[in-house]
């Protein structure tokens, strides 16, 4: 099975049949909708959230749709006996490659050109070899590190040990593979990086596996930096802003600072009620600080958890139809939102 | 020390010019306008960054290609000299407009003809000192240039808006019909002129006819694998690209790699830094690889498909030999591969049949939606919009149907023009009797002096393959640890640990 296909299989799996075959689409190709983020943190698939962004939609469609044929798939899209053997290697490897497409998809980018600059830099400037052509063309990466040396100024060289013994350090916790594919994508005064197909031919594996592996190792790095203030590797870290939320979602954000209201903000915006509501409920999921009290009564909250939990299912019709009228679907949604990491886990545990 | 000299030093690092660099240098010195036909790869560009550097006042650089644009900034910054600039449409609009801010302590602006003939730009840089203009790739002015691009034809005009600086236009390849156009439309006064001839002798030349793609391929394969390369591979489309290298990788025991426009950024920089490097022996590529690329020790270019015309081709073998060395080109001939730039000069110019409605789509746009209306909505290539943008700017006054006429002729125009050059790239690829160096060279109105040896199969020479050399190769699958020491530290020390 080629990873593409278990990344669909693994997908449709978490969803459950409650969502339709296109959700797991716009959750591995990552799509910047609030449906789709919400459903990331739902089913608890962050770790699926962006990881085959470059698969087109006709060659899914292609892939499900052999999968049915050869009854791999059931009706309603969840995998069967056979198809959840076979993937479960493969669920092997998504637990244990630390991706968080969800978290740390631009965070991730960002953090990895300022690292590998860094080290390109800091390695021809011990090397004493002064001209060289930045592997990382971005411009805000060359700033920053350019900004870094100015302040090590004579430091730069403890600094560079420094880095050098952190990133040893993090390679030894990763996977072995990893830890390859990390330490020959970096480029240093003496020895260029090997491009992401390279690096496959070399470990004999898929291209969109390493892909996936190699973002997985660098959100890992990220999470380990975090808790450490003092390293390097943290100095390299962004630091401000909701990189999580749609620009859209953003926007709306902006206008509920203002206090406007639901229907206020619909209206300054031209948008339909619902697109609002849409970013109301990615909020509520991003935004901790963010109440939901006053749009869901709180004890309407608690019955929604507490029928969610006992139903064990996400699926907004089955929940809907246990729960008064008066709970809607956009207050189910918002509930689910901020509660739902929560309760899944339980729900989970308990299967 | 002279104060050229001193310049040199201090920017480059190197003692002195070649003897072709030295009189541009001085002429561009002296405020002289400058046409020089230099073949690719000759240190052209330090012919016009060292007169910038040492001017005062700012140097605007019109350059047809981003990836021209991005190779000279790298090198300049690889240099520390930090006041050199890129100002295109691919820049985000931070990135513009810090450049504009800084415009008056440039002495480089690396701009793009598109850009150079906007308003607002020229309003800016008529605030700040310009003191030079320098045309690269000068021939996409000429209607007669193998890639005419007409925004091209307002550098004239911008020139004379600043006040007339010196000009200076620079080629690899141009005909004498060219070099005529060229001076016309940059409205040079009888400028100073440095025409190099564009025989590259220790560049030998050879055709191979093929009766079909699988005699092609084996043709390439054997070639490939008795060079020791470095080489190149040109082939027309991102698809072949893909399908030979990986032919290359599992039939010959070079490690080959593709270069097209269809890879990431990222990608394409370590393919372009590997190959520098000698990390790579063969690169399979489409006609965008190069450009600017200065490898010197290339040993061979093959061309699996052909280009368009003898410019081009003259342009492409160009990279191989540039330190002097034997170097060798060789073309693999299928008369059926003719189609393959005729459907691409069909492609660079707008079809006929939709002149009418492409006109109603213009109707009331400005040139830039236009140009994004015909590529978006009609499909038609960048080329093809630009052609008609152009027209479309140039007869405001003219009724439809007039402006259809005209359209209509000038597309006919440019269509013989290309085919005729086409016609000439193909009888020289088929000819059997006479030199290919003396056929190359009358294209260019050029007589061949002296005939090198080895020349061209025509006079019986066989392709000076270079001796391989039994250096072990980079052994890939150091284990990681060896290779994060080696980044940071380099081998030496990594070894010892
Ligand atoms: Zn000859």
């Amino acid at each position: 099975m080629l990873f593409q296909e278990a990344m669909i299989l693994i997908a449709l799996k978490r969803l459950r049949g409650e969502r339709t075959d296109a959700s797991a689409y716009h959750l591995l190709t990552g799509k910047r909708s609030s449906q789709t983020i919400t459903d990331a943190k739902w089913f608890q698939s962050k770790d699926l959230f962006g990881a085959v962004p470059a698969l087109d939609k006709p060659h899914f469609e292609s892939i499900t749709a052999s999968f049915y044929r050869r009854g791999w798939l059931e009706a309603g899209g969840v995998p069967g006996a056979e198809a959840s053997a076979a993937i479960s290697p493969w669920e092997k490897i998504v637990e244990e490659a630390g991706f968080d497409g969800w978290t740390y998809r631009d965070t991730g980018r960002q953090f990895w050109r300022r690292v590998a600059l860094l080290i390109q830099t800091l390695s021809h400037l011990y090397q004493q070899k002064k001209q060289f052509v930045p592997i990382i063309q971005d411009v805000q990466a060359q700033q920053w590190v350019k900004r870094k040396l100015a302040a090590w100024g004579p430091e730069k060289y403890t600094v560079m040990n420094r880095l050098y013994e952190e990133m040893a350090d993090c390679l030894h916790e990763l996977k072995e593979v990893q830890a390859f594919i990390l330490a020959y994508k970096l480029t240093g005064a003496e020895t260029l990086g090997k491009t992401t197909e390279q690096i496959a031919l070399l470990q004999d594996m898929e291209k969109d596996e390493i892909e996936y592996l190699f973002h997985g190792a660098v959100h890992t790095l990220i999470k380990k930096a975090e808790n450490q203030p003092g390293t390097v590797l943290h100095e390299c870290l962004d630091t401000g802003g909701n990189p999580q939320l749609t620009v859209t979602a953003e926007k709306t954000l902006d206008f509920i600072n203002k206090g406007l209201s639901l229907d206020g903000i619909a209206r300054a915006r031209r948008l339909k009620k619902s697109t609002i509501e849409d970013h109301f409920v990615e909020i509520a999921g991003e935004i901790e600080e963010f109440s939901i009290d006053h749009l869901v009564p709180p004890d309407q909250q608690e019955a929604i958890r507490r029928v969610a939990a006992s139903l064990d299912t996400f699926k907004l019709k089955a929940l809907k139809e246990q729960l008064d009228d008066d709970a809607t679907y956009f207050a189910i949604r918002l509930t689910l939102a901020k509660g739902g990491k929560k309760s899944e886990r339980e729900n989970r545990s308990a299967e | 020390m002279s104060e050229k000299t001193e310049a040199l030093n201090k920017y480059f690092g190197f003692p002195s010019l070649h003897d072709y660099q030295e009189p541009i240098v001085d002429a561009l010195l002296a405020d002289t306008d400058t046409l020089a036909v230099l073949p690719t790869g000759s240190g052209k560009s330090i012919c016009f960054q060292l007169p910038a550097l040492m001017k005062s006042g700012l140097t605007i650089i019109v350059s047809p290609l981003l990836s021209l644009m991005d190779n000279q900034l790298q090198e300049l910054r690889a240099k520390h000299i930090k006041t050199a600039a890129a100002y295109n449409s691919f820049m985000s609009p931070e990135e513009k407009s810090r450049v504009l801010s800084r415009l008056s302590s440039l002495k480089l602006l690396y701009i793009s003809p598109e850009a150079l003939s906007l308003p607002f730009i020229v309003e800016r840089l008529k605030t700040i000192q310009v003191s030079m203009m320098v045309v690269d790739e000068a021939h996409c002015i000429s209607q007669w240039g193998h890639e005419f691009r007409t925004d091209y034809l307002k550098i004239g005009p911008v020139r004379q808006a600043l006040g007339r600086p010196c000009m200076a236009a620079f080629t690899a390849t141009a005909t004498p019909e060219v070099q005529m156009d060229i001076k016309k439309q940059l409205q040079m006064d009888a400028p100073a002129e440095y025409i190099h001839s564009v025989d590259r002798e220790n560049i030998a030349l050879f055709v191979r006819q093929c009766t079909g793609e699988r005699e092609k391929k084996k043709e390439m394969i054997r070639l490939v694998q008795e060079a020791p390369g470095p080489g190149l591979v040109y082939v027309s489309s991102r698809k072949r690209c893909e399908e030979l290298k990986a032919l290359l990788q599992k039939e010959t025991s070079h490690r080959v790699e593709a270069y097209h426009g269809g890879l990431e950024n990222e990608t394409r920089l370590m393919i372009q830094q590997q190959f520098l490097h000698g990390d790579l022996d063969v690169v399979v590529c489409t006609n965008s690889f190069g450009m600017g690329l200065n490898k010197a020790d290339v040993e061979f270019v093959l061309h699996y498909h052909f280009p368009k015309d003898a410019e081009s081709y003259i342009q492409e073998i160009g990279r191989a030999g540039r330190d002097g060395r034997q170097a060798w080109a060789a073309v693999l001939y299928l008369e059926d591969d003719i189609i393959i730039p005729q459907m691409l000069m069909e492609a660079e110019l707008p079809p006929v049949n939709e002149l009418g409605s492409a006109l109603e789509t213009a109707a009331g746009s400005s040139r830039a939606e236009i140009t994004e209306e015909l590529i978006n909505r009609m499909g038609w290539t960048e080329t093809a919009a630009r052609f008609l943008a152009y027209y479309l700017e140039k007869y405001p006054e003219k009724s439809r149907g007039g402006l259809l006429e005209e359209l209509e002729k000038q597309v006919q125009q440019r269509w013989f023009e290309k085919q005729k050059k086409l016609k000439a790239m193909i009888q020289w690829l088929e000819n059997s009797e006479a030199c290919r160096r003396r056929l190359l060279l009358q294209v260019f109105g050029e007589a061949l002096m002296k005939r090198p040896e080895p020349c061209c199969d025509m006079c019986g020479h066989r392709i000076p393959f270079r001796e391989h050399q039994r250096a072990e190769k980079e052994k890939e699958t150091a284990p990681w640890e060896t290779r994060l020491q080696e980044l940071f530290f380099g081998r030496e020390r990594a070894k010892h640990e």
